[in-house]
């Protein structure tokens, strides 16, 4: 019967596995690489490097945005903080419609000057990707997404059923035999990070339970990202739901993060255009993909729509009130809200940069002052709408405990970087499985169709789609910053670059297009900080280079990854030379024994 | 159909394989639906909560229902236990699920 069980979850994890694989790896790996998509947008918009935050930067921010938005109804300025070096400003006008933040821009922190980035999606592209994949119906990639997820689950699953001595396997690593090594390479890259790949797992499951759950609900809480109900446009689902969601948002302490962005949404926003990318929203991150699309043109009046004031306030020393929030929040600030900017009854709220709590909602701790610097109490009409969470039963904070954990937002750097690499064992975890199961059938199914074409989607999709990454990175460089349209330029690259891969695999399908397709990859990504190094307007070597965390973490981070590209091609390499060398000598063995 | 299973592919037959997916994911997905109803209905869950329960329910019942049918040695115990649970589990759903 044991025998029996065995053999039956090795099947299931078999077949769970590789049908569905070469998504679960473009998953991983693009996931695994959003832990660094702020680093990633940083680095690919260049005409940031040379921003230093400094004392004077919050000043420098509400004087600019006293002169390009003295009417406004509020003002947001997000500070530069470890993970941002600019100033990122935003205001609303009475009237505004188009989105909830309104019109944005962005700041050199240490000059205060308006800072013309180019366009590009940067690692928002490849955080969509990694569950929304790429022009595909919203509803239909976010379900595939979810199978896969679900695939992956019981893979694991089974995966520790059926391996009895997992734990003696994990110190096994067996490279004589080729079907062995990879197994155990498998097996450790597994058990290695074993808690984080059931979390990641589980917590994506939930993240997009929408697509896949029989039953959503009547509560409006529609999973991360904003998931709504299947097959009805997103557009149609806000305007549905607003009524509901506005009374909803009444009711202090019923809510969660998703309920209340929709609200502050539904607010912002009455005629039901809002994007419904809540899920970015909350982060800070969904302000337009290059500060560009949302801007208004200098010169042109902003007054329609403005409230006319009568009377202007007196400019509040903002170093003081800065002082004081941090001492009452304990915390530096990350984001300042100015709500009837330049009155006599503006209100300051200060959120703080860190998040306390893995449970809590998404916009953390924040204070709120007055013009001379007393404490009050918040109004509601700010973004982030209601702020109290209330109570919330074990299901509900579980969901947002694996939520939180899933994105790593109350990461410092040590504990993004084990995430980022606790990601990279799942992705070589993937790997290895779909690898494994093309080496264990080498000898019996060579030549069959499935085998062949298992074996150029394993190249296709592992070589091909880091390819298709450094391809990406590099053109965000290569291609001018004042060309219309570059954003997809970049795009169109990385799917060229991709396809380019799996046509070389489809006529190289032995170890030489691994080796090669590694080679050429490996090389790219670790000649990114050259790349840097040349086409950025900072230099690398400069203070400002020196002090830019965010750009030298990316630099970082894509020569660890060239080096174990490089690591892997050069292993195959010696590999296979030594399997032709055995190959000759058999002959020559065969002739001489026939000779004596 | 009554025989064992045999998990190899190549030795038997397709169908074989195919039905015991068939069961797993449809009977399966409706057992996991039920019983994180069920759970959601007995924690006394109430508004967004029950969401919540069911989401984190529903996984954890289907990917257990996956191991546990796909376990069992015979097709048709596959299938009578397949649908013997469905039914005591939706009984039980609209019994006791009523305030959902």
């Amino acid at each position: 019967m044991k025998g029996s069980v065995r053999k039956s979850m090795t099947w299931l994890h078999t077949w769970s596995s590789i049908s569905l694989g070469w998504i679960l790896f473009a998953i991983f790996l693009t996931g695994t690489l959003s832990y660094f998509r702020v680093e990633i947008s940083h680095w690919m918009k260049p005409e940031q490097h040379g921003s230093i935050p400094t004392e004077q930067t919050l000043t420098l921010a509400t004087e600019h945005l006293s002169e390009i938005a003295p009417n406004a109804q509020n003002w947001t300025i997000g500070l530069p903080s470890i993970r941002s070096n600019v100033v990122e400003l935003s205001w609303k006008n009475e009237g505004d419609t188009q989105r909830r933040r309104g019109a944005m821009e962005v700041l050199n922190a240490s000059s205060g000057e308006s800072v013309e980035v180019r366009e590009t999606r940067g690692g928002d592209f490849l955080y969509r990707f990694h569950f929304e994949l790429y022009s595909i119906p919203r509803d239909v990639a976010r379900l595939i997404v979810e199978v896969a997820t679900f695939a992956m689950f019981i893979a694991l699953i089974t995966g520790i059923i059926m391996h009895h001595k997992i734990f003696t396997d994990f110190f096994m690593f067996r490279t004589k035999n080729r079907a062995l090594g990879w197994s155990d390479a498998h097996a450790v890259t597994a058990v290695l990070s074993l808690p984080f790949h059931l979390m990641i797992t589980f917590s994506g499951l939930l993240f997009l339970s929408s697509s896949l759950l029989f039953w959503t609900g009547d509560t409006g809480h529609g999973g991360g990202g904003g998931g709504g109900e299947r097959g009805q446009p997103r557009q149609e689902q806000q305007q549905v739901k607003q009524p509901e969601m506005a009374q909803r948002g009444e009711k202090r302490g019923e809510n969660d993060g998703a309920g209340r962005e929709r609200n502050a949404m539904v607010r912002d926003n009455p005629n039901g255009a809002a994007s419904g990318r809540a899920h970015d929203d909350a982060n800070g991150k969904a302000r337009g993909e290059n500060g560009r699309g949302q801007r208004p043109e200098r010169g042109v009046p902003r007054a329609e729509g403005m409230r006319k004031r009568s009377e202007r306030a007196a400019p509040v020393d903002m170093t003081m009130l800065v002082s004081k929030a941090q001492a009452q929040l304990d915390d530096e600030v990350g984001r300042v809200q100015i709500n009837n900017p330049q009155t006599p009854n503006a209100q300051y709220l200060f959120y703080a940069a860190n998040r306390d709590t893995l449970t809590g909602d998404r916009a953390g701790k924040s204070v709120a002052f007055d013009g001379r610097g007393n404490v009050v109490e918040a109004q509601e009409d700010n973004q982030f709408g209601n702020r109290n969470m209330g109570s919330s039963g074990w299901a509900s904070s579980f969901s947002a405990l694996l939520r939180t954990l899933h994105e790593a937002r109350f990461a410092d750097g040590v504990v993004r970087w084990l995430f980022f690499f606790a990601g990279v064992g799942g992705t070589l975890m993937v790997a290895t499985g779909s690898i494994l199961w093309s080496v264990k059938r080498a000898k019996k199914q060579a030549g069959q169709f499935g085998f062949e074409l298992v074996k150029v989607l394993n190249i296709g999709s592992i070589a091909g789609l880091c390819a298709a990454v450094v391809v990406y990175f590099w053109l965000n460089r290569l291609i001018p910053a004042s060309i219309e349209g570059r954003a997809n330029l970049e795009i169109q690259g990385f799917f060229i670059a991709w396809a380019i891969s799996i046509v070389h695999a489809i006529f190289f399908r032995n170890r030489q297009a691994w080796k090669w397709q590694l080679y050429v990859v490996g090389a790219l990504f670790a000649a990114i900080p050259l790349l840097d190094q040349v086409t950025s307007p900072v230099s690398l070597f400069s203070y400002a280079g020196f002090a830019d965390g965010l750009r030298v973490t990316f630099d970082v981070m894509c020569c660890l990854i060239g080096a174990l590209l490089l690591a892997t091609a050069r292993y195959l390499g010696k590999h296979s030379t030594k399997s032709v060398t055995r190959a000759q000598r058999r002959p020559a063995k065969a002739t001489s024994e026939v000779g004596a | 159909m009554f025989k064992r299973l045999n998990w190899s592919l190549s030795e038997t037959p397709r169908w074989g394989v195919g039905l015991r997916v068939l069961v797993v994911v449809v009977a399966g997905y409706a057992l996991a639906s039920a019983l994180s109803l069920l759970l959601a209905s007995l924690t006394g869950a109430e508004g967004r909560e029950v969401r919540s329960v069911v989401s984190v329910g529903f996984f954890l019942f289907y990917a257990a229902s996956f191991v546990w049918l796909f376990s069992l040695p015979r097709h048709a115990e596959a299938c009578f236990y397949a649908a013997m649970s469905n039914g005591v589990a939706w009984m039980a759903v609209w019994f006791w699920g009523a305030n959902l």
